[in-house]
């Protein structure tokens, strides 16, 4: 008789790494909620990634480090994509099953002008708000100290241009939400702001010309 | 659909990502069985199809491809065998809800059935895309 795997066993053998346990949970997702969570976790675990490797990534650029995401989310089976024709050039989409669409905008906090930009492409131009794309992500490479400190400063800018979205209280990750009505469909559009901690200044290393400090006897 | 299709697909949307040739074996040896042998495959089934002896990464990403992508060629059940060995089918919309809380509720004790994914064994049924 074939060999059965029950779901732990399977777990067990392909090792309880995030990626190979996000790659088991698609075979089980069934609702646009399912696939939402997914591209989610993935996200958090490729951010998570880039700032282990952030003293390589100095000097990538937007698109460097977008293209970069894309690759490791398809490695994980998501239909992924840069630069996509949807209503303009998308950043980052998941295309999946049963027509469920997610999309990114990525930015580099340059400044609240130019991630607010970002917002109003996701927002107006590639988003379609219908069912099973009603959400997205504004993904905030964080070149600058203080990731948390970035995501607040950057949603109190956001809430000042537009009343009419609300924003959700900071819990214990990263990452923060808003609400709004989509303009296209009247329904309620959700997106996650997600820093990617990218700042590095480290200050282990004697600078050139700095003379060593004495020992004090 | 046919199976043919859906290796066009897999082409098209994955191009010459090693993965679509792993999807490509398990569609293609999915379309070898005779129709009553296709609606119970399990993880067992595709590391035959694929020619390996251990499941790794390749081959659950080429399920959740499968599964969950616009390929859409299989649906995801399981089957949960309690402690008295009786069986009971989980549908896919089960399935997912029973992940998405992580919670097993015995079918008829209604009790929560702890570590539960010890006694649930996923199986996968072609949909009508893969059926032509």
């Amino acid at each position: 008789m074939e060999e059965r795997y029950t779901i732990s066993e399977f777990r067990a053998r392909m090792g309880q790494n995030t990626p190979n346990q996000i790659r088991i949970d698609m075979g089980f997702a069934a609702t646009h909620e399912d696939r939402l969570r997914l591209v989610e976790r993935a996200i958090d675990w490729i951010s998570q990634e880039l700032t282990k490797n952030r003293h390589l990534k100095t000097e990538h650029s937007e698109d460097e480090l977008t293209i970069e995401i894309v690759g490791l989310l398809r490695a994980m089976g998501f239909e992924a994509a840069h630069d996509t024709q949807y209503g303009g050039h998308c950043d980052i989409i998941v295309e999946s099953r049963e027509d469920f669409l997610w999309i990114a905008e990525a930015k580099i906090d340059t400044s609240n002008t130019w991630i607010f930009q970002g917002f109003n492409q996701l927002d107006t131009r590639y988003s379609t708000g219908l069912p099973g794309q009603d959400a997205g992500e504004m993904l905030i490479y964080c070149r600058r100290p203080r990731a948390a400190d970035v995501i607040s400063s950057w949603l109190e800018y956001l809430k000042e241009k537009r009343s009419d979205i609300s924003v959700s209280d900071a819990d214990e990750t990263m990452s923060r939400r808003t609400q709004h009505i989509h303009e296209g469909t009247g329904k309620a559009f959700k997106v996650r702001h997600t820093p990617v901690t990218l700042y590095f200044q480290p200050r282990d290393k004697k600078s050139k010309g700095e003379d060593e400090a004495p020992l004090v006897e | 659909m046919s199976a043919t299709d859906i290796k066009s697909e897999l082409e098209r949307r994955w191009g010459d990502d090693p993965v679509a040739l792993v999807c490509v074996k398990i569609v293609d040896f999915i379309a070898s069985l005779p129709a009553e042998e296709r609606q119970l495959l399990t993880y067992a089934t595709f590391m035959k199809a694929t020619n390996k002896p251990v499941p790794d990464a390749e081959l659950a990403t080429a399920i959740g491809i499968l599964v969950n992508s616009k390929i859409a060629a299989l649906d995801t059940w399981a089957m949960y065998t309690d402690e008295l060995g009786e069986d009971f089918e989980l549908t896919p919309q089960e399935l997912s809800t029973v992940q998405a809380n992580k919670e097993l509720i015995h079918p008829e004790t209604g009790e929560p059935v702890p570590d539960y994914e010890n006694y649930l064994v996923p199986f996968f049924v072609p949909t009508e895309r893969l059926a032509g």
